[in-house]
């Protein structure tokens, strides 16, 4: 029998590329894909000097599925559905990227009616999105009970989203031209109960988590990033605002009816991930903001608009830009013509958020990658695509 | 917004879009050589690098480089064409490090080999994939001629602009009035 040599053991081909540094006393760990904080299928290479990390690369591709390769096999309609299976945390941001770019390049102008229910309904899946985030990020650092709390406000809010679309978590509820059903009666009352409720948990949530004093220990000056490290690596949405620029798509490029809403951005200049947190804190506040001013403001009429059965766009290209939860996704779609696209390209911000990650974890705790690791708010699904 | 940084580009051609109709402001064509320096000029303009894409097309791997300023609709198209036998594109990621992952997903799906790229392999794909699954076959492929509208193709010297066409001559039948 082979005597055991530790020096033999390179494991898969990722890890053999990942090649220990020149001293000896180095620990090459691979972190996940079954990792509880990398959340899904994330794999982290780390080389560490003790509790030290020098070197981290992630290695993605678990749960790629090649959405870019099945756009060009379908049809413009046949493609919605994958749509929600990108982020399906933020369903309804990537059906109304998709959908837009497609609008967009075919001239198709959307009723009022589908304008405003697709910003109520985005704002609401945007609120559950942060709500699992934020149980999620709490139980990473140690904390249990937030996420009860999280899933006790969202189990009402998928509600209402169910009833709205049919499903709970794969959204495709828009249409090109439009959204698939029009929305109960009793919509609008169900969505000023949910945000009234919200709104008074969130006291409770700052006195509880916010201000804990282990929170602000694990979070503060960890994981600090300038705008010019952020604008470099196109990282967007709270982690950008987290670093002093309030810069959102909802104000840059308004789409639909977001220049009507009156809402503010917040953006924090610490750059750490208390910033980050804060950030999406504030943020679920906005949303309700914005809710209730669409179901308010909600118009008669009708909820698509007059869509060939086959939609054709002219030949062309289109980029339509949203902001999701986890910051600005893109969908490219290149048309020549014909029934089917001829290139669509989705632009995941959790892609390039993530990508900041071999820096930011660079000399810190192992237990503080992981903080970092969740203050980005990654979805690998939407990584991975 | 001030579009006066296109012209120190080095552009082969620039087209302005229509952002109400195509979500970009201005699409710039660019060679293999001036790719870095055009990129060095929207850097120091202060663009966030949105995405680094490619299109298989008849002439070859057509590069498109997004960009856009931190506030505003501006929108840039840097684009460029590389043959498919030698499909070699000088790296950005040391300008931008954010498109050390984009330049690994082209190259993931398309071949594309960025020159001085320093960890060029497959990202999103099995490290031990066979080929590159969005090269399009031969029938499928299209040229840019046919993918993109005719103010673009004029604006890039590569169509003639439309004559308007001249209304045919109507004769009036002579009255014949008797």
């Amino acid at each position: 029998m082979q005597a055991f040599d530790p020096k033999t053991l390179r494991g898969d081909l990722s890890a053999a590329r990942f090649e220990p540094g020149p001293t000896e006393d180095k620990l090459i760990l691979s972190m996940g894909p079954q990792h509880p904080s990398t959340h899904g299928v994330l794999r982290i290479m780390l080389e560490l000097d003790g509790e030290y990390i020098l070197r981290a690369e992630p290695i993605l591709g678990y749960i790629h599925r090649m959405h870019e390769w099945m756009a060009e096999q379908k049809t413009y309609m046949q493609f919605m559905p994958n749509m929600g299976r990108v982020d399906y945390l933020h369903a309804m941001a990537w059906n109304w990227a998709y959908a837009g770019a497609v609008e967009r390049l075919s001239g198709i102008e959307v009723p009022q009616r589908a304008e405003y229910i697709r910003a109520a309904v985005t704002e609401l899946n945007r609120i559950s999105s942060h709500l699992l985030w934020w149980g999620a990020y709490l139980l990473d650092l140690g904390a249990f009970t937030p996420i009860m709390y999280a899933f006790d406000d969202r189990e009402m809010l998928l509600d209402i989203l169910q009833d709205v679309t049919g499903s709970r978590l794969t959204y495709s509820y828009f249409t090109i031209g439009g959204v698939y059903g029009d929305v109960p009666d009793n919509f609008a009352s169900r969505c000023l109960a949910f945000t009234r409720q919200l709104r008074s948990r969130l006291p409770m949530y700052r006195d509880l988590v916010t201000d804990n004093v282990i929170l602000r220990g694990r979070c503060e000056g960890i994981g600090e990033m300038d705008v010019e490290l952020a604008r470099r690596y196109g990282a967007t949405g709270p982690v950008i605002r987290g670093s002093g620029a309030p810069v959102d798509t909802r104000r840059a490029e308004p789409y639909g009816v977001y220049n009507r809403f009156d809402f503010r951005i917040p953006a924090y200049p610490q750059g750490d991930a208390m910033a980050r947190y804060m950030v999406r804190m504030d943020e679920l506040e906005t949303s309700c903001d914005i809710i209730e001013q669409a179901v308010a403001n909600l118009p008669d009429g009708p909820i698509t608009a007059k869509v060939p059965k086959t939609v054709k766009p002219p030949k062309g290209e289109a980029c339509f830009a949203v902001e999701g939860a986890r910051g600005k996704i893109i969908v490219y779609v290149r048309s020549d013509g014909g029934p089917k696209p001829y290139r669509v390209k989705l632009r995941a911000p959790g892609f390039s958020n993530l990508s900041v990650f071999c820096e930011l974890s660079r000399g810190t705790l192992l237990a503080d990658a992981v903080s970092i690791l969740g203050s980005l708010d990654l979805v690998i699904p939407e990584i991975d695509r | 917004m001030s579009l006066e940084f296109v012209a120190r580009l080095g552009a082969v051609c620039s087209a302005p879009m229509d952002p109400a109709a195509t979500g970009m402001t201005v699409s710039v064509t660019l060679t293999p050589e001036t790719i870095r320096d055009a990129v060095s000029v929207l850097d120091a303009e202060g663009f966030l690098l949105e995405d680094v894409m490619a299109s298989d097309i008849e002439e070859g791997f057509e590069v498109i480089y997004h960009f856009s300023r931190l506030d505003g609709v501006s929108r840039v198209a840097l684009r460029l064409t590389v043959p498919r036998e030698a499909p070699d594109v000088p790296t950005i990621s040391a300008i931008y490090p954010g498109a050390d992952w984009h330049e690994r997903e082209c190259y993931d799906f398309y071949g594309i080999n960025f020159v001085g790229h320093p960890n060029l392999h497959y990202l999103l794909l099995p490290e031990d994939f066979d080929g590159h699954p969005l090269v399009k076959s031969d029938k499928a492929r299209k040229s840019l001629a046919d993918l993109m509208p005719l103010s673009y193709l004029v604006d890039c010297g590569l169509a003639q602009p439309e004559a308007p066409k001249a209304k045919p001559a109507v004769v009036k039948p002579a009255k014949n009035d008797a």
